[in-house]
């Protein structure tokens, strides 16, 4: 279809695929990639806890690359320094066995967003 | 105080004793509870009997906090733990040996406050919630500690 159309038609048409790929891609992206800001030993000794309480079995074949095996099953987590603070998480596709959801379910736990809850402690009168 | 009861079941394919054995450790509560934030702050042995906690809950978006005390501990047989700040709970564990591994009953005794009720308007929420986290968390251990 992009191949049929004028220069500038082509052109929009090519733009429109561009967008809708880059959104697609952003939406499937960021529910796997994290920006956490900690260190990246604090990290590994949170998936290992995480690991041990899941019976997840989990090496590391290369540095800031985790596999985690369940059963058969076996997925890649990447983790990458970014500057000083600042920690990449590239988390297991959606999908994957129940335990390994858990895991990032756990981690999104650890690892709360920028915007603060609303903390309330009840006192019994 | 208004006082409720939600009770869920599940098979696991695991034997009471570990079944137990892994909800009575404290540390893995945040795992399988979704609503269960964090536990820190820990007095005591992590299966033992009197041992406390401080707990954050989260629900509805808002974080509650309190802390928690093991009741009761039968190992393969029972595991109980009391909640204290504000809405206060009860939750006991009972494992029962069947042909297919443990057959895992949860129930959550819980009390708000009337005045907190009122003021939110949320008693009948707040139940469905409890059945909802207490369904999860059984799915949840299944998935878990099925062998």
């Amino acid at each position: 279809m992009l191949l049929t159309g004028s220069t500038p038609q082509l052109w929009s048409e090519a733009s429109w695929a561009m967008v809708v790929i880059v959104i697609v891609l952003t939406r499937k992206w960021s529910t796997r990639v994290w920006i956490v800001r900690t260190t990246a030993t604090d990290v590994r000794e949170r998936i290992e806890t995480a690991c041990r309480g899941l019976f997840l079995k989990i090496e590391e074949p290369a540095d800031g690359r985790y596999r985690l095996t369940v059963g058969e099953q076996s997925v890649d987590l990447r983790l990458m320094t970014i500057g000083k603070r600042f920690q990449c998480v590239l988390l297991p596709s959606a999908g994957a066995h129940g335990k390994l959801s858990l895991l990032v379910d756990w981690l999104a736990k650890q690892y709360p967003g920028p915007v603060p809850p609303v903390r309330i402690v009840l006192k019994v009168r | 105080m208004s006082k409720s009861t939600v009770q869920t079941e599940i098979s696991i394919n695991n034997t009471p004793e570990a079944v137990i054995a892994y909800v009575a450790d404290v540390n893995n509560r945040p795992l399988f509870l979704a609503s269960l934030k964090s536990v820190s702050d820990i007095e005591g042995e992590p299966l033992a009997v009197g041992t406390t906690w401080r707990w954050k809950w989260d629900m509805l978006g808002a974080e509650f906090e309190g802390s928690g005390r093991c009741l009761a501990h039968d190992p393969g047989q029972r595991y109980s733990f009391t909640t204290e700040g504000g809405i206060s709970s009860t939750f006991t564990y009972e494992a029962t040996a069947t042909d297919a591994g443990t057959s895992l009953t949860i129930r959550v005794e819980f009390e708000a406050p009337d005045s907190l009720l009122s003021r939110m308007g949320v008693d009948s929420l707040l139940e469905s919630l409890k059945q909802g986290d207490a369904e999860k968390a059984a799915q949840n251990l299944k998935v878990i500690l099925d062998t």
